[in-house]
This record gives C-alpha cells, sequence and structure tokens, in this order.
C-alpha cells in the first residue's frame, strides 16, 4: 500500500530485574503481530483502550493492551504487552516481535510519531520527557498538566489572537478599496500590550520551571564556624528523601538537595560571610553574596551558645533576599543570645539532637507552599520554548512600538508575524492560510 | 495554412498574449489558436488592470520583457496608486482601461510581432506520442504540429453561464465555450474539476442619474507600469461611487430561491475574495449597505462596469434591485450579470516551469490553472511561453523564487500547494513582501528579461546609471551631517520633528517616519536628484532596516530552498513520514525541501526527517 508506514517496538520499562515489563508495538502490522503471537480465547483487534488476557508464543503469560489505529498513544493501531518482568522474558518477546517484521524503535519514536499523528504537539511530547525525568512530584504535576494540552491551550488562544490582529492588518492592506473597517491602531496596541504581557509572564514561568528542576536554592549563610556544615548534614540527614548530595561544585560550594512539600530544595553551604583580606576567601564572599542575591531563601546561621556583636547584627541585615531567616544554631547548648535578634524571623536548631532542625523544617514548608501559591504556574519547561518566547516577546514590544507611532501596516505585520511564528515553532505547527481565512470570515470583501 | 511551429498557444487571453509574444520574440515560429480572432485580449470582467499584488505582477512582468504593462498604459483612462499612505511595499498601482482599445492595441501588437501567427480555429484534442505533446487536432480534423504546445483556456472549457435558471454554454457572453479539450486532458489522466466565477450587470451609462452618485476621480499624478512609456496617451475619466440600501438587501434575500448558487445547480466552487451580492447580503446581513463602484467600460463605450455586484440572479430580479440604488432608479440593464462554471487543471501535475510532470511539450497557463484575474494570468502566460521557449532552446528554466518577485509565489503556490478556490494573488500570501515592492522590479528582475532577450542592452545600461546615482545621492545623505546650532533646531521645529543633540547625518534625518527626502533641502539646498529615483532613495533609506531583517531570513530560507530532493527519492522508505504525508510527497515530488516544506500537510517534523534522510544519504555516497 502506498504510504506504508513500518512498524516499530521496544522495551517500555527499564532494563533490570522486575515483577512487571512492558513491551510496545506501533505501526500498521500491529494486529498481525498480534493475530500470530498472541494466543488469547477473548481478544478482539477491534477493541482499543482494553486489556486482553492471554500467552505470548510459549513465551509469557501476558496482558495486552489493544489500541485501534487512530485512537491509540501514537496515533497508529498499537499494542502494550505486560509480561513478567526479567530481561530474557522480555527480550524474548521483543525479539518474536522484530521476527514478524516490526523494527525497534528509535529513542523518542512512539513520542514523535504521535507529534506526526496530530496527537500531541511538540509542547506536549516535551513534557512527557520531563515527566519522565521529574525528580520532584510538583514538577510532575505540572508536567502532567502540559501534556493534557494546558501549555498549548495558552498558546492555541495567543496563536488566534495573532491571527485575528493579523488577519485586520492585513485586510487594511490588500482590500484597501473596500468598504470594510479593521480595528483602529489604539484597540490593537492595546491588545497587543495584552499578548505582550502574556508573553512576558510565561517567560517569568520559565524561572520558576528552573526552580521546579533544580530546586528552589537555599543559601546557608554565616560566619565561619557557625556550624553551617553540620546544619546541611543534619538537614540531609534527618530529612529521609536526600536526593544527591553533589559536592565541589564549581562555585566551590556544597550543594545537596532534599524534598520539601514535593518540591526540590537544593541547599548551598556557603563560605564564611566576614570582611577578608585573603584573596581566594574574598572571591568565595563574592560568590556568597551572589548566592544570596539569587536564592529562594536565606539562611543566617549564628552559633546561639555565644554572645552576638553588633556585627552579626549588621551583617543580617545587609542580607537583602526578602526571604531570609536567622537560625540559632547549637539550642543543645543553652541559648545565649536571644536579645540580639529579638525582633526578627527566627528558628532554633540542634546538629545533634533528635529532630533538632524540625523548625526549620516547618519553615521551608511555609516557604515552599507560599511560593507555589504566589507565582504562575509552570508552563514553560524547555529553554527552547523560552528562547522561541524570547524571540515572540521582542517582535511584539517592535510591533507595539510600531502600532504607537501609526505606522504603515505592511511593517507591524512583519514584526506581529514574526512572533507568530515563534509560536508557530514552539507548538510544532505551520502557518497556512490561517490569516486570509480570517480575512474573509471577519470582512465581506468583493470586488 | 502552415501547420509546423515551435509553439502553439491555444487561447488569445491575457495569458495566451503573453505566451505566444514571448515565444515569438525569443526567436520561435510561434502560432496562436482562438476561436475569435476578434476578441484577443479580450477584458471579460472589470474594466482595471492593476491594485493590489496585481500591479506588482504587471511590473514584474514589464521588467522581464512582458507586454501586458505597456499595454495597459496605452489604453488608460483613469490611473490611481493605493496604499499611499502605507508602506511602500504596499503601494500599488491600478488603471482602469479603454476595454476596446486594450484589445485592438494587443491585437496589432501581436499582429506586428515577427514569428507570430493568430490562427483561428478551435483545437479539440492534443496530439500526444507516447509521453510527448507534438501538437493539436482541430475541430475539422486538421493537426498542426508543434515541439511545445501552452494551454490557455481560461474559462471556456466546458464553460456553462447561468442567469437565473437559465443556463447556456460559453466561457463568457459573446463567445462559445471549448468543449471536448477538457474530457480530453482527463483521458490522458489529468484530474480536472469545477470552479466558479461572476460579474455583474453592464449598464447603458445614459440611463444613470450621475448627480446622485459621487463622483471618484483618479489621481493628478501617473507611475505608468511600463519603463518604455513616456506618459498618459488618453484623456481621464471619472468612476462613480454609489450604495446599496436594506430595499436592494430586501429583494434579494427574497429572490435567493431563484439564485443557482443557492439551490445548488451550481456546484463550482467560487473565490471568497469575490463573493456574489447574493453572498454578501447573506453572509454580511448586519451591513446596512455594500458598495459598488460604476465604471465606464471605455471612452467611445455605453456600457458601464458594476463593480462589486457580481450576480446571477435572473435579469429581472436584477432590474428590481438594481432601481433601489441612488442613480439607478431607472437603469437601463444592457447585459445581465451571470455565474459562469468552468473546468479547470490541478496545478499541482505542473512542474516550475508549467510543463506538465506526465507529458513533455505541454504547458498549462492562467485561468486553466485555477487561477483568477487577468494579471495572475498574463504572468503564468508569459511564464509557460519563455520555459517552453527555453526548453526548446535548450537553455536553463526560468524560474524565479519567492524572494525575487510575486510570481515567484504566484507559481510556487500553483505547483506545490495547488488552489482549493480560484487563485488570486494577495500581498500578503508573499512572506518576503516587503522585497517584493513596485519600485524595485527592475532591480529584482532586468537581468533575467535581458538573459532571454526579451530587455535590450541599453535598458539594462541605463538602469545600471539610474542605480549608480541613487547610490551615489545615498552616500552623499550619509556623509553630510548638520550640527545642533539655533538655526537648524529653528528648521527641524518647523519640520515638526525633535531636535538633534549632536551632530546628525541627512540619512539620519531621512530615516524619521515624519521627514521626507524635500525635507533635507531646507539643510542644503544642492540637494537634487530626479523625482522618481529620489523616491526609491528615501524607501531604501527608511526601510533599511527591514530590508536587511528581511534579507537575512531570506538567506536562512535559502538553504532549504535550494537543498535538492533527487527524482528518485523514496518516501516510503522515510519512518518519519505519516501516510499522508508519504502519498503527497510522492504524489507531488517537490523538487527541493523549502518546496517540500510548502506542501499542505506536511509538518515542519516531516522535513526535519526529509532533511536528515538527505544528510544521511548524501553521507553514504561520499563513502561510497
Amino acid at each position: 500500500m502506498l504510504g506504508d508506514r513500518d512498524t516499530i517496538a521496544a522495551i517500555a520499562t527499564a532494563r533490570g530485574l522486575g515483577a512487571l515489563s512492558v513491551v510496545r508495538i506501533s505501526g500498521t502490522k500491529c494486529s498481525e503481530i498480534l493475530r500470530s503471537c498472541f494466543v488469547s480465547k477473548s481478544f478482539d483487534p477491534l477493541k482499543s483502550h482494553q486489556a486482553f488476557h492471554g500467552y505470548w508464543k510459549e513465551i509469557d503469560e501476558v496482558l495486552v493492551l489493544n489500541y485501534v489505529s487512530g485512537h491509540g498513544f501514537t496515533g497508529e493501531s498499537a499494542a502494550e504487552i505486560m509480561c513478567h518482568g526479567g530481561p530474557v522474558v522480555t527480550n524474548m518477546i521483543l525479539e518474536s516481535i522484530l521476527e514478524e517484521g516490526a523494527r525497534l524503535a528509535n529513542p523518542g519514536e512512539f513520542s514523535y510519531r504521535a507529534v506526526m499523528n496530530g496527537k500531541m504537539d511538540l509542547v506536549q511530547a516535551e513534557n512527557i520527557l520531563e515527566l519522565i525525568h521529574s525528580r520532584a512530584p510538583l514538577r510532575s504535576k505540572q508536567a502532567l498538566k502540559n501534556i493534557k494540552g494546558y501549555f498549548s491551550s495558552t498558546l492555541d488562544e495567543m496563536e488566534k489572537e495573532h491571527i485575528y490582529l493579523l488577519a485586520q492588518l492585513e485586510a487594511s492592506i490588500d482590500f484597501t478599496t473596500e468598504d470594510i473597517q479593521p480595528v483602529d491602531q489604539q484597540e490593537m496596541a492595546k491588545r497587543v500590550e495584552v499578548l505582550k504581557n502574556k508573553t512576558a509572564s510565561l517567560l517569568e514561568s520559565y524561572n520558576r520551571s528552573v526552580k521546579f528542576k533544580n530546586g528552589m536554592r537555599v543559601a546557608i549563610v554565616g560566619k565561619p564556624n557557625g556550624g553551617k556544615s553540620s546544619l546541611l548534614n543534619a538537614l540531609t540527614g534527618t530529612s529521609r528523601s536526600i536526593v544527591t548530595p553533589i559536592a565541589g561544585t564549581t562555585r566551590d560550594t556544597i550543594e545537596a538537595q532534599i524534598l520539601v512539600s514535593d518540591q526540590l530544595l537544593t541547599l548551598i553551604d556557603t563560605a564564611g560571610l566576614r570582611e577578608s583580606a585573603d584573596i581566594i576567601e574574598k572571591q568565595g564572599i563574592e560568590r556568597t553574596t551572589e548566592e544570596i542575591e539569587t536564592a529562594d531563601i536565606v539562611v543566617y546561621v549564628v552559633d546561639g551558645s555565644v554572645e552576638s556583636t553588633e556585627e552579626d547584627v549588621r551583617s543580617w541585615e545587609s542580607i537583602k533576599n526578602p526571604h531570609k531567616i536567622i537560625c540559632l544554631n547549637k539550642k543543645d547548648l543553652n541559648i545565649k543570645n536571644v536579645d540580639a535578634f529579638l525582633n526578627f524571623p527566627q528558628v532554633q536548631t540542634s546538629c545533634v539532637e533528635e529532630n533538632g532542625t524540625a523548625d526549620l523544617m516547618e519553615y521551608f514548608k511555609k516557604e515552599v507552599t507560599q511560593a507555589n501559591d504566589s507565582q504562575s504556574e509552570v508552563l514553560v519547561s524547555t529553554l527552547r520554548q523560552k528562547q522561541e518566547l524570547e524571540i515572540s516577546f521582542k517582535n511584539l514590544s517592535a510591533t507595539l512600538d510600531l502600532l504607537k507611532t501609526s505606522e504603515s501596516p505592511d511593517l507591524i505585520s512583519f514584526e506581529l508575524k514574526n512572533s507568530l511564528l515563534a509560536i508557530h515553532r514552539i507548538l510544532g505547527k505551520d502557518l497556512d492560510d490561517k490569516i486570509m481565512d480570517k480575512v474573509f470570515k471577519e470582512f465581506c470583501i468583493g470586488k | 495554412m502552415e501547420n509546423k511551429f515551435d509553439v502553439i498557444v491555444i487561447g488569445a487571453g491575457h495569458a495566451g498574449c503573453e505566451a505566444a509574444l514571448a515565444s515569438a520574440r525569443m526567436g520561435l515560429k510561434t502560432a496562436i489558436v482562438t476561436t475569435n480572432t476578434s476578441h484577443i485580449a479580450y477584458m471579460s470582467c472589470n474594466p482595471a488592470i492593476g491594485g493590489l499584488a496585481k500591479g506588482h505582477i504587471v511590473r514584474e512582468i514589464d521588467s522581464l520583457g512582458g507586454e501586458m504593462a505597456a499595454n495597459t498604459d496605452k489604453t488608460t483612462i483613469q490611473f490611481k496608486r493605493l496604499n499611499t499612505r502605507k508602506g511602500p511595499a504596499v503601494r500599488a498601482s491600478r488603471s482602469q482601461c479603454d476595454k476596446d482599445l486594450y484589445s485592438k492595441s494587443m491585437t496589432e501588437t501581436i499582429h506586428q510581432t515577427k514569428n507570430l501567427s493568430v490562427v483561428q480555429a478551435e483545437v479539440k484534442k492534443l496530439y500526444v506520442e507516447g509521453q510527448t505533446c507534438s501538437g493539436v487536432i482541430l475541430q475539422d480534423g486538421s493537426k498542426i504540429f508543434s515541439r511545445a504546445t501552452v494551454i490557455t483556456t481560461g474559462t471556456f472549457m466546458n464553460g456553462i453561464m447561468h442567469v437565473g435558471f437559465q443556463k447556456s454554454e460559453g466561457g463568457r457572453v459573446g463567445d462559445k465555450a471549448s468543449v471536448g479539450l477538457s474530457d480530453h486532458l482527463r483521458s490522458l489522466g489529468f484530474a480536472v474539476t469545477r470552479f466558479k466565477t461572476g460579474t455583474p450587470a453592464r449598464l447603458h451609462k445614459d440611463s444613470i442619474d450621475w448627480s446622485k452618485t459621487t463622483p471618484q476621480p483618479g489621481d493628478e499624478k501617473f507611475y505608468p507600469f511600463s519603463r518604455r512609456t513616456k506618459g498618459l496617451v488618453l484623456p481621464q475619466v471619472n468612476c462613480y461611487l454609489s450604495y446599496t440600501n436594506e430595499q436592494t438587501h430586501d429583494i434579494i434575500r427574497k429572490n435567493l430561491d431563484k439564485s443557482p448558487m443557492y439551490c445548488g445547480i451550481i456546484e463550482g466552487v467560487g473565490p471568497r475574495y469575490c463573493p456574489s451580492i447574493e453572498d454578501k447580503v447573506v453572509r454580511f446581513s448586519s451591513k446596512d449597505r455594500h458598495q459598488t463602484f460604476l465604471e465606464p467600460e471605455g471612452l467611445n463605450s455605453d456600457l458601464i462596469y458594476l463593480q462589486g455586484m457580481s450576480t446571477s440572479l435572473p435579469a429581472d430580479v436584477q432590474y428590481e434591485f438594481l432601481k433601489t440604488i441612488p442613480g439607478l432608479e431607472n437603469v437601463n440593464i444592457v447585459r445581465p450579470g451571470y455565474a459562469v462554471e468552468y473546468d479547470f487543471v490541478h496545478s499541482t501535475q505542473l512542474k516550475k516551469t508549467l510543463e506538465t510532470k506526465t507529458i513533455q511539450g505541454l504547458y498549462l497557463a492562467g485561468q486553466v490553472n485555477g487561477t483568477s484575474g487577468y494579471e495572475e494570468a498574463a504572468g503564468q502566460g508569459f511564464w509557460a511561453g519563455v520555459n517552453a521557449a527555453l526548453k526548446i532552446l535548450e537553455k536553463e528554466p526560468m524560474i524565479l523564487t519567492r524572494d525575487q518577485a510575486y510570481l515567484g509565489v504566484l507559481i510556487d503556490d500553483l505547483v506545490t500547494r495547488g488552489t482549493e478556490e480560484p487563485y488570486r494573488m494577495f500581498t500578503s500570501r508573499a512572506e518576503y513582501r516587503l522585497l517584493l515592492r513596485e519600485d524595485n522590479t527592475d532591480d529584482r528582475l532586468l537581468h533575467e528579461g535581458f538573459r532571454l532577450g526579451l530587455i535590450e542592452e541599453h535598458e539594462v545600461l541605463g538602469h545600471q546609471d539610474k542605480a549608480k546615482t541613487i547610490e551615489n545621492f545615498r552616500s552623499l545623505l550619509r556623509v553630510q551631517s548638520i550640527v545642533p546650532n539655533e538655526g537648524n533646531l529653528e528648521k527641524l521645529k518647523t519640520l515638526n520633528t525633535a531636535p538633534i543633540v549632536k551632530p546628525t547625518t541627512l540619512e539620519e534625518l531621512l530615516r524619521r517616519p515624519e521627514l521626507e527626502l524635500d525635507d533635507l533641502n531646507h539643510f542644503n539646498s544642492t540637494l537634487s536628484i530626479e523625482s522618481s529615483l529620489g523616491e526609491k532613495v528615501s524607501i531604501e533609506t527608511k526601510y533599511a532596516g527591514y530590508i536587511e531583517r528581511q534579507n537575512e531570513i531570506v538567506e536562512q530560507t535559502r538553504k532549504l530552498e535550494f537543498y535538492k530532493i533527487p527524482g528518485d527519492f523514496d518516501y516510503k522508505s522515510v519512518a518519519g513520514f505519516s501516510s499522508e504525508e508519504k502519498e503527497k510527497l510522492h504524489q507531488l515530488r517537490p523538487e527541493t525541501v523549502g518546496q517540500a516544506s510548502r506542501i499542505s500537510g506536511v509538518n515542519p517534523s516531516a522535513v526535519q526527517a526529509l532533511i536528515v534522510r538527505l544528510k544521511a544519504q548524501e553521507k553514504q555516497r561520499a563513502h561510497a
């Protein structure tokens, strides 16, 4: 048959021993393969999204999930074979499928086919990757939302608005002798402004996505020997979900990640805060200052067992980040300097007591919840999406400037169309004749 | 009668004339075969040439050495430049022409052209041997032989005209349809389907009360379409504007059941940009009036063309609703409006030269390819005539690209995308619109016209001189600057533009949207340049930034554009295509990746897959 597509197969679950494994097939030969390999009394190839029990040749007892063409995850006829885990059985099943004329799928080919068959757009496919690679539940929630089309529908709306505006511009160019009234430039400027703001907030959400991906950054600062390192150890030790302790990053700081309320936190043990003449230490302090500025949370650690000096208070006050807290450490050794920091938010910790960091964890939870509530949702999750949105933003700004100086519609259209093209690139879509279609729908035109 | 030619052109409309003239002027023995030699280059519908994007095409034809522009200039009775207050890329010229004189003038040119014969006859069939067309078979069974044949039959193939429920055969009132040719094309394996178009009533000028209409004079300044034109020849006339009203609309609504469009009698797809008045009233019911221009068809003609009022309602209904329009209370309809249904050939069956993919030596051009408009037809005719000649002369074909000309956009759209309604050119179809201006067609195309032998050397030299003058003038503006002294600041103030704070070049000043070239004379009275060149200086200076950006985009896409796909490329073997994509690519066989990317239904991801595959093949070949 002309345009026949070949059939692909692959093991979908992780290699190694497990209770269950899944092998996937997609393509026109799928039902043929099922007919010859799958022995089942109940199997009905016309029933989509149904599981059938049976035997895969003489290899294993399996459950087969059947997808009829047009309904499956790839848009083609497809199946998922659930067999008993273990590399031998799984490989044998895969080989039997390949023998029937399927070929081994390339990495990502199932998703690729889904995109090509219009089952999802590029953004959705990218979010599947996000979901797979997610290390924090909050991040996977967001990815799932986008797989369901949350971000795509936002972009679709923006696309529609672009097309509406472009139709107005094109009508004013190509049908200048017709008796039509496109939207005036002032009104257009308003609408472009809205688009521009939307794009800006999407771009902001990328930063948020980086936080989801790499964790919110918690800078642990304070004088040397204030117990910063032991606090970091205590936090990672008491937190039962240590994710990765990363030592010796390029910054010469120690980083470790923990999970708090489904959100990754990256704890950063910084160089001590103090005036120093030592050049290497100075560089360390410069980095600390940078960490303080960019961190989501700053924990200022002081040794609670000794009296604080005025310098301590000054350097606390010099921290410009609003999300900061004083941590009076070593509470097991009698807290002595309650007075100095009396009027500031604080917690007391102990790195040797059981649950000695509970109050600080409580504070983290509060911050995490607040951050998740106060900021817009994560929509933009990849650098590619962000870069295209930046192009769109730049073009929208230029569009707005031109509208404000009442420039010619062909120039305005040039900028606006470039913005639209960027959005189309994000979604992996074509421009086609959408703008002219809109012109004819909106305006009564006829020579 | 002679029966051996290099090139035969079937049809003597706007496409046919350009095809025949180009081929004959390129030295090939050419015959133009038409059923009615007194209707050569006849304007079947409105009496105007040009308009948005269409005016661009006419100028392009001129820069390449075609005839339409000069013929238009000679017969112009009203000239207008549209969008004068908008950017230079979307300014366009439109001429209203004396229909009779237009036809007469073109007929004369054709008769005076060496190597060109006019044959009055009807072509019934093509003479096809194997997969090659070697001539045509006439109604009487006689054959004329050729090495290339160009079909430009317009709306005449199986044309049926509708006025109410009355049907008659014909491609236009007064001319009979061409029956048999499209069936013959079908039998040769071509996909042929039906389109519809329409034309409004023609009114007698003495039956109109002009005092109730608004005169619409032409422009004072005439910008000829052709570089060869010195000035206007004919006296200029007014058009007139009037409007329909609710009463008009009521009558139309009440009689919709008598419109063949609304009763399903007409099956052909009509153009959305040129709806009948019935369509307008139904689809835009909230509009309480529609404009109509009353346009004289010629200096000595009694006929008035009623622009915007195309209809297929019965004649009595046309009378009834027209009489409600101010000025038309006592109107006398000389010829009622009508709809025409006709056969057209799917243009995706053509190569970029407009030669058919399956039959060698057979070319199709004009409305027969599913386009509308005189200009689109003429452009294709020229393109096909030139390429037929080049092939016989064993020279490189003329393929203009999308960033080079509207003609490039037109042909590329037709052969790669095809069309689902009569195709009309719009400026918005050109993605590189800012580069394709009326003012720079010579820059873009004159050298190609020269290569074809249709533009003379002195014209090219003349153009180069102009370009040099412009460049010199621009460098003058670049070096001359003014300082923020009292006198200059005062002058800037009177010109309503912002003051300067540091020495500023005249070029920088000219970039300001509010300043024009003449304004610079306040600062340097010795500046002087011919006004037509001055306009170009101004455009090139003001829009330099945009032009540069557009050029960058062109460069990026050019890489794709010229990424050739081997003719025997096996689309079926590429894993990354959907079934639909494989089928389309297999059928259309795009010549470059750029072309493949514009086929509707071919996703960007598939284009990526295609590039990956092509690169892999290249590597294999390099290793082999």
